[in-house]
C-alpha cells in the first residue's frame, strides 16, 4: 500500500504544492513589508520634524555653533563611552540577582575595557588611522575604471612629486587646469589633512613652517560671523608656499578630492560604492574588532587577577 | 635620486654630464618650487617637460618601476581581488546589517568564547560572568541600533537632504555643512548618552538569565553543589534530619547510641 502510494505520487502533484505554498508566503511577506516601509516611513519623517524643532532653538544653535569650531568629538566619544561603562559598574553594584563574589570581577573587567578603549581611542587611533589611510587610498586606486587614470594616480602614490608633472602639464592643457583649480578651491583644512602634515613633518624629519603653522592654528581669534575653516585654509595656503610638508599634504588631499571626482563621474557608481564600502568595512574590522573583541578579551584575565588579588587581601585583614 | 632621474629622463639628456645631485636640485629648483607654477613666465620653461625623447617612456618621466613595484606587491594583489570586492559591496549594499550581524558575530560568539577558552577551574564562574556580558550587551546593542539610532539617522539624513521641508525656520542654519555635520554629532551622541542608564540596566539585568540559561547550560555548573548544600542547611527540615539521627543516614558511627535528641 504504501510503495503504492510512493508511485502515485507525481512530481507535478509537488510542483503543485509548492507554487501554492511560496506565492501564498510571498503575498503574505510582501504586504509586510510594504506596510513596514510605510510605518518606517513615517515614523522616520516624524523623527526628522521633531529633530527640525530642535535645531529650531537658539540655544541648540549656539550650542553647534560653539562646537563646530572646536575639535570635540573625541572628546565626546570617549565620555559617552565612560558613562555607559559607569552605568554598568553601578548597575553590576545594585545587582540583586549576580552573586556577591562574582560582583567585583565583573566590576573591575568593565573599568579596565573602558580604560583601555578610551586610552586606545586617543593613541591606537591615531596611528592606524595612519595606516588604513594608505591602504584605502590604495584601495580607491585600485577600483579606479580607466586604466589610464589609474596608472596617473599610481604615479602620484609611488612618488608624490608627480603632482608637479600634472601641474606642468596643466599650464598647457586648459581643461585640466580647470579641474585642478577647482579641486584647490574646494581644499579644506580637515582632520585628515592634519594627519597627513605631520605624517609629512615626519618624513621629512622636521618642517618649521608647518609646526608652527600647527600652533598658530590653535591660537587662531574667530570673531563673530567668521568660520575659523575659513580662516584657517587662507592661513594654510599662504604659508604653504614656503613649507614642503604642506605642499605635500596640500597635494594628498588634492588627490583623494581628486579620487571623488573620479567616482562622481562614473556612470556605474561603483567607485563611490566600493569608497562607502570600504569605509563601513573598515571601521568594522578594525575598530570593531579591537573594542569590541580585542581589549574585552585581554581585560579579563587582568580583571580575575587583580580581584583575586583584592580578596586575598580582604581574607587577610 | 628622484630629482635625478627627473633629469636625466625628461629635462635635457643632452646636457646631462654627470652633474653631482646638489647640482642638479639646484638647477631645476627655480620651476621646482611651488609658487612658481602659477607664475605665467615659467610656461614657456615648462614645455621641454614634454619634449619626448627615445628614454622618455613615461608620461611623467619617472621611471615606471615604482609604479610596478607598487602593482606587483602583495598588497595591491589582495585589493584587487575579487572576494574583497564583493565583500565590500556588500558591506555598502546593506550597511546597518552588516554592521548588526558583525557585531552580533562578534560579541555574541567571538567574544564569549576566547574568553571561555582562557578559563580554568579556578576563574570559569569569573570568566562565564564577562562572556554573558559580553552577550547581553550585544544583544542590547543591537536592539536599540534597530529600534532607535538607526531611525534617528535616517531621519537626520532626510533633515540635511530637505532642510527647508523639516526644519522651516533653521532651513538656512541646517543648510550649512558643518552646522549639520555638527548636529548630527552632537544629537547622535547626545542620544547615546541619555539612553546609556536604561542600556545599561537592561545589559545587567540580563547577565544572569543568560548564565543561567545559556552558559551553565554549555559549560556546566560547577558550583551549584555547594549552594544546594547551603540552601538544606539553612531549610528546617533539613536541619531536624540532621540531629534526628535515626532517620539521617549521613550521621556519624558516634551519635548511634546517644539517645538524648530532641524532646
Amino acid at each position: 500500500m504504501e510503495i503504492r502510494s510512493i508511485n502515485t505520487y507525481t512530481p507535478q502533484q509537488r510542483n503543485s504544492f509548492k507554487r501554492y505554498d511560496l506565492t501564498a508566503v510571498k503575498n503574505a511577506a510582501k504586504q509586510a513589508k510594504t506596510l513596514a516601509n510605510k510605518a518606517g516611513n513615517k515614523g522616520t519623517d516624524g523623527i526628522a520634524y521633531a529633530l527640525g524643532k530642535l535645531a529650531e532653538f537658539k540655544g541648540v544653535q549656539n550650542l553647534v555653533d560653539w562646537l563646530k569650531n572646536k575639535n570635540y568629538q573625541e572628546h565626546l566619544a570617549a565620555f559617552v563611552g565612560c558613562t555607559l561603562s559607569g552605568f554598568y559598574m553601578l548597575d553590576t553594584a545594585r545587582s540583586k540577582t549576580i552573586e556577591k563574589d562574582q560582583k567585583t570581577p565583573l566590576i573591575i573587567n568593565q573599568g579596565v575595557v573602558c580604560a583601555m578603549s578610551t586610552a586606545g581611542a586617543y593613541t591606537l587611533n591615531h596611528y592606524l588611522n595612519k595606516k588604513i589611510n594608505h591602504v584605502a587610498e590604495l584601495f580607491h586606486i585600485a577600483k579606479i575604471p580607466d586604466k589610464k587614470i589609474q596608472d596617473k594616480f599610481l604615479k602620484f602614490k609611488a612618488n608624490p612629486e608627480y603632482a608637479q608633472v600634472v601641474e606642468r602639464a596643466a599650464n598647457k592643457n586648459s581643461v585640466l587646469k580647470q579641474t585642478l583649480d577647482s579641486l584647490k578651491s574646494k581644499f579644506e583644512f580637515t582632520n585628515n589633512v592634519k594627519v597627513y602634515l605631520k605624517e609629512e613633518i615626519k618624513k621629512q624629519k622636521g618642517d618649521k613652517v608647518a609646526q608652527d603653522f600647527l600652533k598658530e592654528i590653535k591660537r587662531v581669534v574667530v570673531e563673530k560671523g567668521q568660520d575659523k575653516a575659513e580662516i584657517v585654509k587662507k592661513l594654510y595656503i599662504e604659508r604653504m608656499k614656503n613649507s614642503k610638508a604642506m605642499q605635500a599634504a596640500f597635494n594628498r588631499e588634492t588627490m583623494n578630492n581628486a579620487i571623488k571626482l573620479v567616482a562622481k563621474t562614473d556612470s556605474t557608481q561603483k567607485l563611490t560604492r566600493m569608497m562607502n564600502g570600504f569605509k563601513t568595512a573598515q571601521a568594522l574590522m578594525v575598530f570593531a574588532l579591537i573594542y569590541r573583541f580585542v581589549s574585552p578579551v585581554i581585560a579579563t584575565p587582568i580583571a580575575n587577577n587583580l580581584s583575586e588579588k583584592l580578596e586575598a587581601r580582604k581574607k587577610a585583614k | 635620486m628622484l630629482n635625478l632621474q627627473l633629469n636625466t629622463v625628461n629635462i635635457a639628456p643632452k646636457q646631462f654630464t654627470g652633474l653631482s645631485k646638489e647640482t642638479t636640485r639646484e638647477s631645476i629648483s627655480q620651476f621646482m618650487l611651488y609658487d612658481s607654477l602659477h607664475d605665467k613666465s615659467s610656461k614657456q620653461t615648462d614645455n621641454f617637460i614634454f619634449r619626448k625623447t627615445a628614454k622618455n617612456v613615461s608620461f611623467g618621466g619617472l621611471s615606471l618601476s615604482e609604479v610596478n613595484k607598487i602593482k606587483q606587491s602583495k598588497l595591491w594583489k589582495f585589493l584587487n581581488n575579487k572576494t574583497l570586492e564583493k565583500f565590500i559591496g556588500m558591506a555598502d549594499a546593506s550597511q546597518t546589517i552588516f554592521d548588526a550581524v558583525f557585531a552580533l558575530g562578534i560579541t555574541c560568539v567571538l567574544r564569549p568564547a576566547a574568553i571561555m577558552a582562557q578559563s580554568n577551574e579556578k576563574n570559569k564562574e569569573k570568566n562565564k560572568k564577562a562572556a554573558s556580558h559580553s552577550i547581553s550587551s550585544g544583544l542590547i546593542g543591537y536592539g536599540f541600533a534597530v529600534a532607535i539610532f538607526s531611525p534617528i539617522k535616517t531621519g537626520l539624513n532626510k533633515l540635511k537632504a530637505h532642510p527647508e521641508i523639516f526644519a522651516k525656520k533653521a532651513a538656512k542654519f541646517m543648510g550649512s555643512t558643518k552646522n549639520a555635520q555638527t548636529f548630527t554629532m552632537l544629537v547622535n551622541k547626545s542620544t547615546e548618552a541619555l539612553t546609556a542608564s536604561v542600556r545599561s540596566a537592561i545589559t545587567i539585568a540580563l547577565i544572569p538569565f543568560i548564565d543561567k540559561y545559556l552558559l551553565n547550560k554549555i559549560f556546566g555548573t560547577p558550583q551549584n553543589n555547594k549552594k544546594i548544600e547551603k540552601q538544606e542547611l539553612q531549610n528546617p527540615i533539613y536541619k531536624y534530619s540532621i540531629i534526628n539521627f535515626k532517620n539521617n543516614a549521613k550521621a556519624s558511627k558516634t551519635f548511634q547510641n546517644f539517645t538524648g535528641g530532641l524532646e
